[in-house]
C-alpha cells in the first residue's frame, strides 16, 4: 500500500484508473494523502483541460504515510 | 416384466429427448456492454455506506458454515444503535457487502434475495431439512439417470435444479438485483478450475466471458460457489467472446489495464493476468469450469481483501475513504472451519485413508484461510498504525512548536477493525469447544446441532474483544447482550449417540 499527494495549484477532482478519489486539496488548502494501492495507476485530473500533462502513467512504490509519494501536474 | 422395462425405457427415451430439447446454456450472452447488471454501484447506489463500511465474510463447510454464517445475521440483526443524526437502525441494515464459499453461500444468497423476512424460511428450507437426503433421493430417482446420461446435464445441474426449487425460488440474478435496495452486494464466489483462481458471480466478471449475469439462476451461482470436487460435477459457463462478441466493444476497467503492467506487484499482476486470459485466451477458453469456492479462497476474503487494498476493485474502499465517504471499516468473518481429530496422535497406528482423505481435501484450505484472516488482520493493523503515526507525528511536533502543522492531510480519520468467529474461539468450555469443531460437513445436520451453532455464531460476536472495540467506536455507550447457550442444548447437539 502507498499514499500520494496530487499537486497542482487550485482544487481538483483526482481520478486514479478513472475512479474518483476525492478533491487533491483539503479545505485548509493542504493537499491530501490519498490511500492508494503500489503498483501502476494512471492519474488525472477533472475540470478544464488546462492541466500538463493531461494523465500520467506512474509505477507507484510502498510509501510511508509521512513521506507520501508525490505527483506533480501543472497548469498549463 | 419385460413390457414394463421396455415401457419404462421408452418413456425414459422419451423424458430424454423432451428434456434436452429444454436444455439450455447456463448464461446467456451478453447483448450490449453497460452499466448495467448485478454491480456494487447498482446494488449499493450512492452514499449508501454512511460513513460505516460493513464486510461479512461467510466461509465454506456446508450447513454448519450456513448456520454459522446465519448466526452472524441474527446476532447483527439484534444489535440497534442510533448513528447521528439518522434514526435507530440495526447494524445488520449496514452491511454492505457480503462475500462468500460453499455452504455459506446459501445463507448469503438467501439474505440478499429475501432479506430479514426471509429468515424463517431460510431456516425452514434449508437450515433445518435434509438437502443432502434430497439430493440423493433425486440421483436415484430413475427419471433422473435419463437426465443424468446427457452430455449437459450432470449432478451439479441436479443440484442447482433442487436448490432453484426449494431454496431460492426461481429467483435469478435480475431478481436479486431488483430485490437489492436495502440489502448487501453478495459476492457469491467458485473456483476457475484451470486457473485454481477465485470467480466471483457479478456483471463484472461476466462481462469478461461477454455473457449476460441476470438471466442466471441464484440457485446456479449457490451451486457453483458450493460443488465439492467429486461429490459434485463442476458448472460450465460459456465463454462467448470465443465465437459471439466482438472484442473490440469490450473496454476493460481502467485498473485492469494499468494492473496488466509488467513492473506491478506480482500478487497485483497475477490478478490481472488471471481476469484477461478470459479476454485474451479466446481459442483456449471457449468454457469456463468452477468448482467449489474453497479450493481458492475457503473464508471468502480474498475478494474484500483486494477492494480494501487498493483502487483494483468496482468497489475500492480506498476510493470511498479518499472520497470521505466512509471513516470506519468493519469486515467480520464467520469461519466455520473444523479442527483436527485429536485421537490421532493417542494411537501408535495411523490415520485410516479417511482421515487422510479429509487432510488432504481440507488441511490446505484450512492453511491459506489462517492466512488469509491474518493478511486482513495485519493490513489493518498496519493501516491503523500509519494513521495512528500521523497523529502522533503531529502530537509531538506540535509540542515542541505550537504554530506547527502538518504539510498535508489524511482524508479522514478513519478506523479499521477485523473480527473473526471461529469454533476455536469458545475457550471457556473445551468440550463445546471440541464438539463444534468435529461437526461434520453436509448438507444435512442434526436440529439440535444447527440451533447449537447459531446460537455459538451470536456469543461469539457479543463477546469478541475485537467486535466489542468496533462498537465502542460505532456505538458509544452499545452494551452487548448476555447470551446463553442452554447446557441441554449442548448435551443434546454433542451427544455421541
Amino acid at each position: 500500500m502507498s499514499y500520494v499527494i496530487v499537486r497542482f495549484v487550485e482544487p481538483r477532482e483526482v481520478y486514479i484508473d478513472d475512479q474518483a478519489q476525492g478533491s487533491n486539496l483539503a479545505a485548509s488548502g493542504k493537499p491530501r494523502a490519498l490511500f492508494v494501492g503500489a503498483g501502476v495507476h494512471t492519474f488525472r485530473l477533472g475540470g478544464a483541460a488546462d492541466v500538463d500533462p493531461p494523465t500520467q502513467k506512474l509505477d507507484v512504490p510502498e510509501r510511508p504515510i509521512l513521506d507520501p509519494f508525490c505527483v506533480a501536474f501543472h497548469k498549463c | 416384466m419385460l413390457i414394463i422395462l421396455i415401457r419404462g425405457l421408452a418413456m425414459a427415451a422419451l423424458v430424454a429427448t423432451l428434456t434436452g430439447c429444454a436444455a439450455g446454456p447456463v448464461n446467456p450472452r451478453l447483448d450490449v456492454y453497460g452499466p448495467d447488471g448485478y454491480r456494487y454501484a447498482k446494488v449499493r447506489g450512492e452514499g449508501a455506506e454512511q460513513e460505516l463500511f460493513v464486510i461479512l465474510a461467510f466461509s465454506g463447510g456446508g450447513t454448519r458454515a450456513a448456520a454459522f454464517s446465519y448466526g452472524l445475521l441474527e446476532g447483527l440483526q439484534s444489535i440497534t444503535y442510533r448513528p447521528p443524526p439518522d434514526a435507530e437502525r440495526t447494524l445488520l441494515a449496514d452491511v454492505d457487502v457480503i462475500s462468500s464459499v460453499s455452504g455459506g453461500s446459501f445463507t448469503a444468497a438467501h439474505y440478499a434475495l429475501f432479506g430479514v423476512e426471509g429468515f424463517k424460511r431460510f431456516e425452514e428450507d434449508f437450515l433445518y431439512r435434509d438437502i443432502q437426503g434430497e439430493l440423493i433421493a433425486r440421483a436415484l430417482a430413475p427419471w433422473n439417470w435419463v437426465r443424468l446420461l446427457r452430455s449437459d446435464y450432470s449432478r451439479i445441474d441436479l443440484a442447482a435444479d433442487l436448490y432453484d426449487e426449494v431454496v431460492f425460488k426461481r429467483a435469478t440474478f435480475a431478481t436479486l438485483l431488483q430485490q437489492s435496495r436495502g440489502r448487501p452486494y453478495v459476492l457469491l464466489n467458485a473456483t476457475d478450475m484451470t486457473l485454481g483462481a477465485r470467480f466471483e458471480f457479478t456483471q463484472d466478471q461476466f462481462d469478461l466471458l461477454c455473457s449476460d449475469l441476470s438471466q442466471v439462476p441464484v440457485a446456479r451461482a449457490v451451486a457453483a460457489s458450493s460443488a465439492f470436487p467429486i461429490l459434485l460435477s463442476p458448472l460450465t459457463l460459456h465463454n462467448y467472446g470465443a465465437d459471439h462478441c466482438d472484442p473490440d466493444r469490450f473496454v476493460p476497467p481502467t485498473w485492469l489495464k494499468s494492473a496488466s503492467e509488467p513492473s506491478n506487484p506480482p500478487r497485483r499482476q497475477a490478478l490481472a493476468r488471471n481476469l484477461m486470459s478470459y479476454r485474451q485466451d479466446l481459442k483456449d477458453r471457449p468454457f469456463v469450469h468452477l468448482l467449489d469456492g474453497g479450493l481458492a479462497d475457503n473464508i471468502g476474503l480474498r475478494g474484500p481483501y483486494i477492494a480494501l487494498s487498493g483502487q483494483d476493485s468496482a468497489w475500492s474502499v480506498y476510493s470511498k475513504i479518499n472520497n470521505r465517504q466512509i471513516r470506519r471499516v468493519l469486515v467480520i468473518t464467520a469461519n466455520a472451519k473444523t479442527g483436527r481429530a485429536p485421537s490421532w496422535d493417542r494411537r501408535e497406528s495411523p490415520p485410516g485413508i479417511s482421515g487422510v482423505l479429509g487432510l488432504v481435501t481440507t488441511g490446505p484450505m484450512g492453511n491459506y484461510s489462517f492466512e488469509t484472516v491474518q493478511l486482513i488482520a495485519e493490513h489493518f493493523g498496519r493501516l491503523n498504525a500509519d494513521i495512528e503515526t500521523y497523529g502522533a507525528c503531529e502530537r509531538i511536533a506540535k509540542a515542541q512548536c505550537p504554530a506547527f502543522s502538518m504539510p498535508f492531510e489524511l482524508p479522514a480519520p478513519v478506523s479499521f477493525h477485523a473480527v473473526e468467529l471461529s469454533f476455536d474461539k469458545v475457550t471457556d468450555n473445551r468440550d463445546l469447544q471440541l464438539c463444534l469443531e468435529g461437526l461434520a460437513t453436509s448438507f444435512a445436520l442434526p436440529r439440535a446441532q444447527v440451533t447449537l451453532v447459531r446460537q455459538v455464531a451470536q456469543r461469539l460476536l457479543m463477546t469478541s474483544p475485537e467486535f466489542l472495540d468496533a462498537m465502542r467506536a460505532i456505538a458509544p455507550g452499545w452494551q452487548p447482550p448476555e447470551v446463553r447457550i442452554d447446557p441441554a442444548l449442548i448435551a443434546e447437539a454433542c451427544s455421541k449417540d
